[in-house]
């Protein structure tokens, strides 16, 4: 019962904290938040680092006639993304001002993140694709009804659109897999041991990672991500941009990576996949490095990220696998981090172009040094917690084909130019521009310390994560 | 103690100094950062004699970083002579130019000064861990960090728009660095299987020698960018931007030096990848010269110094790219002695000029700043290479031993190179000091009666001054007979070169002091001189235009990719794909007619309408 509670204690306490007035719900859903959180603690601590499959498992039969049951389970690679999904829930939560809607936003991001933590439970195939639509319905409402800018709708349709699309498609998929394999599974560690033909496979693998791909997003599905991020409420982006971008990526890996492990003879999706990864990395630096939009700047930097851990799944080696899953959790922290920092400045200041700003730092010393810390860690710099992940992702890249590293590296350069030009062209040189009304406040720090204390513990033990991550519940995972 | 728990302090004790200053450091009395901030680098240098004493030789390791596969990276120290070597270099040279900034920084307001301090741990921590690692993972570690400290100490200043500019610049040019560091790596693990500096050196005869010559290029990238060597030094001038003691410390007398000891560090690498040797040796000398004929035109006193440093680094590269692995080890100790001398020398004489750096607006400065004079000459002649100055038994060391390795052309070609390297040296040296100090003030100077500068600027400087006199005599191997106490102590590690001087050597040592020096002197009456060739001193000037040739071979073409990128291809055609989407969804719920659709339209309608069919179908199948 103990994953039940993960996403059922959100949804239930989210549906509750909807009808509270505002400041009441925003602690309401703090302390559901805290207790999903302790939750997930305890799986985390009462995981078995050597056993071979998914642990703390449950199953109910659903649509038995189907073979469909309510299957879930975690491993060494959901693990931390369910760990990362309760944590950045509570920092959203606590990061949203109270207003008189607070009540319906507070409810909507416990409801996503009751499906976030469906998907990232799930071991069967049918309930991994309810979850994944399930939590398409919070995040449209919570872009549609809170997004800022000019047309939040637009983006919201734009966003739940492509979205479809590819998870339509995905549907598809999961029905053809049933039939191919022809075990009367959904299963998916079942599956994993029953792959069917490479040409049906062929087939297969497009329509999921058309569906990943899109979330995550890759190259060149990524353009509804500037739209729906530059809509976003900052909170909300703690965890969408946080924890839903890793939704795609754990797809591919959970999904596209063991249960269609043959090309067909002429057609090797898995070269595909990395190449657009590769391209994701360049692509979204190139990208952040021309906006002048912090708030943009920052949703195409996510994108180069994300092409890392892509990159690094599709190494089919243990290094970049893990890579991949430990820069899951880097990302999510930074990312989160970065959009905190990005939006309180706007607030302090009333401007989100970069160009219109500088020399902040004098007015506001601790929103430098924070800020410091997080861009340092954003680069990669040895010490904090990006540094190893994208290492292995990139060790594994080169294992699989060094030239798919050659080119990553150049991401590896490109990013300083653009998250220093941020950094420095806000924070430094002579003051320009409003002055901020204050520096960060008391409560904006003390949100911000455990985001920066875990870049900082995670850089320096990456360990603590990786060595968990042995206990892998599919066959067709390195390890 | 245990010694591991020594070695440990030795790494950490800057750490514990930057945290205690980055902490609430600033808020205390401004004598607690006087005490922290140099006291944790003498703590260090304490610890470094301590474990030298003790003869402490071995591998550390104290717990596994990461563990993935096979890839196991400790947390591993490596103690040889050559750590302790470096640290030495680190800790005592380090710990006086720190001291010193006690009073070159007094002008800070409180938190800028204890954030000076911290940056310095910070620095000295990471160089450190460079130097001390025992595997290639921590070595980029470490290698990272230096640039990181690097980036913000030349940008201590944040409000100076060129500080900024140039911390950026400094920066990314050692990234380049650190992803060629990485790439090498990952060739190394591939093909030895391990990342721990023995196994890697113990599984080369395993290696493959294509593979083994990539990793050593790759690597050399890092040293290059590192060490400011050809073509990848334009950022050290820029970094000049950064406080004097910082300019000592990191861009004169370590860091940048970090390079060299990459390569001595790996030098069975580099014993076996032939091609990459050489190729260290060439960037040396050609940087040698190139650097040197810069200097000869700079007016900025810093810019000259930083010049003559890439200069001298190239004559480190030139020493361990021919095998001569200990001279080059020396001549960075010599280096550092006289190169930190300098620049705080002329710390002093900035700090008396109210933060003016040009040479043409000092002169006469002799007379009233005698002490920082003649600390000045010192250096000035240590540099140059003249006996019995320290710079004289490293420089000609290395010279003596490129001119008479056998049976090489190629070497003796360099070491033509560095011969005219030192002749240019004598030149820019003497312009440099005859400038500054000589003659009568000159009239554009805004100071008449400088400053003289506080005991705590002035005997740092003495001690270097002292050890850059005396210090050459621990080994006179460039005099052919004598002590060689360097070379002895580092032989256990890169071993001794495999050849010998002879008479003839030390015959071209004297000939290239006595030209060198003839030119320190012959500046002095050739001031004008630049009038004759306007266009080399315009060349000279623009530093054979490499920041013009970059900014439009790089710089520019980013930015312009990046922005065509954004305006005619993410927005026309990949978001396109969206925009439609939304059309179809207008359309869709407006009962519209459909057929004005362009492709993106079809594309999403087939997308949509394609999967509900299948859906139905593969259902009804399952059904039946």
């Amino acid at each position: 019962m103990t994953l039940t509670t993960l996403w059922l204690i959100p949804l239930v306490g989210g549906g509750l904290v909807a009808f509270l007035p505002s400041r009441l719900a925003k602690w309401f859903g703090a302390l559901v938040a805290v207790v999903a959180l302790v939750v997930a603690g305890f799986v985390a601590v009462d995981f078995a680092p050597d056993y071979n499959g998914f642990q703390f498992t449950e199953k109910v039969a659903w649509i038995p006639q189907f073979s469909i049951f309510y299957r879930l389970g975690v491993d060494g690679i959901s693990l931390w993304l369910l760990v990362l999904n309760a944590f950045l829930t509570l920092i959203a939560i606590l990061a949203t001002p109270v207003t008189a809607r607070t009540g319906g936003f507070v409810g909507l991001m416990l409801a996503m993140s009751a499906g976030l933590a469906g998907v990232f439970m799930a071991t069967d195939l049918v309930l991994f694709y309810v979850f994944w639509e399930a939590m398409l319905i919070p995040a449209y409402f919570l872009l549609w009804l809170y997004g800022e800018g000019p047309r939040p709708g637009w983006a919201a349709l734009k966003f739940v659109l492509y979205t479809l699309v590819g998870s339509l498609l995905m549907l598809v998929g999961v029905i053809g897999e049933y039939i191919s394999t022809g075990h009367q599974t959904f299963d998916l560690a079942e599956l994993a041991k029953l792959a069917p033909s490479p040409s049906v496979q062929f087939a297969l693998f497009f329509v999921f990672a058309l569906a990943f791909a899109i979330k995550t997003p890759l190259f060149p599905f990524h353009s509804w991500l500037p739209d729906a991020y530059n809509a976003a409420p900052v909170p909300m982006l703690v965890t969408f941009a946080g924890v839903m971008g890793k939704a795609g990526a754990y797809g591919f890996l959970r999904i596209a990576v063991p249960l269609f492990p043959q090309p067909v003879d002429w057609w090797d999706w898995r070269w595909v996949i990395p190449v657009l990864a590769v391209a994701a990395i360049i692509w979204g630096a190139l990208m952040a490095i021309v906006q002048s939009d912090m708030k943009l700047l920052v949703s195409y930097s996510s994108i180069s990220h994300m092409g890392f851990i892509v990159l690094g799944i599709f190494a089919f080696n243990v290094q970049g696998q893990q890579g991949a899953v430990l820069q899951m959790v880097n990302h999510g922290i930074i990312i989160a981090a970065l959009f905190l920092i990005v939006g309180w400045i706007t607030d302090l200041t009333g401007i989100r172009d970069r160009n219109a700003l500088a020399g902040l730092a004098r007015r506001m010393p601790v929103m430098a040094g924070v800020f410091a810390v997080v861009t340092f860690a954003a680069l990669g710099l040895p010490g904090l917690n990006s540094f190893v992940g994208e290492f292995m992702t990139l060790l594994g890249a080169w294992q699989r084909a060094p030239v798919l590293a050659v080119f990553a590296a150049i991401g590896l350069v490109l990013t300083p130019v653009y998250m220093l030009r941020l950094f420095q062209g806000v924070m430094q040189g002579r003051p320009v521009g409003p002055v901020p009304r204050s520096d960060l406040y008391a409560g904006q720090v003390s949100l911000l310390a455990p985001l920066i204390i875990l870049m900082f513990i995670l850089g320096l033990d990456p360990a603590l994560l990786t060595s968990l991550m042995t206990s892998l519940g599919q066959a067709g995972l390195a390890r | 103690m245990s010694t591991g728990l020594l070695i440990l302090l030795l790494l950490l004790f800057p750490a514990f100094g930057a945290i205690l200053l980055a902490g609430r450091g600033w808020r205390l009395p401004r004598i607690f950062t006087v005490i922290v901030g140099p006291g944790a680098v003498w703590a260090s240098f304490l610890c470094t004699v301590a474990l030298w004493f003790g003869k402490t030789n071995g591998d550390f390791t104290y717990y596994t970083w990461i563990k993935s596969g096979s890839f196991d990276v400790p947390f591993g120290i490596l103690i040889d002579n050559l750590s302790i070597f470096m640290c030495f270099v680190i800790t005592g040279v380090g710990g006086l130019i720190i001291t010193y900034a006690v009073g070159y920084m007094e002008r800070e307001d409180d938190p800028s000064y204890a954030r000076f301090f911290c940056y310095m741990d910070v620095f000295v921590f990471s160089m450190l861990l460079l130097v001390l690692a025992d595997n290639f993972i921590f070595l980029i570690v470490g290698w990272a960090m230096v640039g990181l400290s690097s980036y913000l100490l030349i940008g201590f200043w944040y409000q100076r728009h060129s500080a900024v500019v140039a911390a950026r610049k400094a920066f990314v040019m050692n990234v380049i660095g650190d992803v060629g560091m990485i790439l090498g790596t990952f060739v190394l693990f591939m093909n030895l299987h391990s990342v721990t500096y023995s196994d890697v050196f113990n599984a080369l005869s395993h290696g493959d020698n294509g593979n083994l010559e990539l990793a050593a290029f790759l690597l050399l990238v890092g040293a290059i960018a590192k060490s400011a060597q050809l073509p990848l030094h334009t950022w050290l001038p820029d970094a000049m931007e950064g406080p004097t003691p910082v300019s000592a410390l990191i861009h004169a007398a370590t860091m940048v030096t970090a390079g060299v000891y990459l390569v001595g560090r790996m030098h069975p690498i580099y014993d076996v990848a032939t091609y990459a040797h050489a190729a260290v040796a060439i960037v040396g000398a050609v940087t040698a010269l190139f650097a040197a004929t810069i200097a000869i035109v700079q007016v900025d006193i810093k810019r000259v110094l930083a010049y003559s440093t890439m200069s001298q680094i190239g004559y480190m590269f030139l020493a361990v790219g021919i095998g001569a692995y200990a001279a080059g080890f020396f001549h960075l100790l010599s280096h550092a002695f006289f190169k930190a001398l300098l620049f705080m020398a002329a710390g002093n004489v900035i700090h008396a000029m109210k933060d003016e750096q040009d040479m043409r607006k000092y002169g006469g400065l002799w007379g009233q700043m005698r002490p920082t004079a003649i600390t000045f000459l010192v250096g000035s002649l240590s540099l140059v290479g003249v006996i019995p100055f320290v710079g004289f038994f490293s420089k000609e060391q290395v010279l003596g031993l490129a001119f008479s390795k056998p049976d090489d052309a190629m070497v003796q070609v360099l070491w033509a190179v560095g011969f005219a390297t030192a002749l240019i040296t004598g030149f820019y040296t003497g312009r440099m000091w005859w400038l500054s100090f000589w003659g009568k003030p000159s009239p554009q100077r805004r100071v008449e009666h400088p400053h003289a500068p506080p005991p705590v600027m002035m005997i740092p400087v003495a001690i270097l001054a002292i050890l850059a006199t005396i210090g050459g005599f621990i080994q006179t191997r460039a005099l052919g007979f004598g002590p060689a106490t360097v070379d002895d102590f580092l032989s256990s590690v890169v071993g001794n070169p495999a050849w010998e001087g002879g008479g003839a050597e030390i015959a071209v040592t004297f000939l290239t002091m006595i030209l060198a020096a003839a030119l320190f002197v012959w500046a002095l009456y050739s001031r004008p001189w630049s009038a004759v060739v306007p266009w080399a001193q315009r060349l000279l000037e623009r530093k054979y235009y490499f920041d013009e040739a970059y900014h439009w071979a790089f710089v520019r073409p980013t930015d312009w990719v990046a922005g065509f990128a954004l305006r005619d291809i993410e927005q026309p055609v990949i978001d396109a794909a969206v925009v439609d989407t939304g059309i179809v969804a207008r359309a869709g719920a407006g009962g519209l007619s459909l057929t004005q659709n362009g492709y993106f339209r079809n594309y999403v309608l087939v997308f949509v309408g394609g999967a509900v069919v299948a859906a139905v179908i593969l259902i009804v199948r399952a059904n039946s």
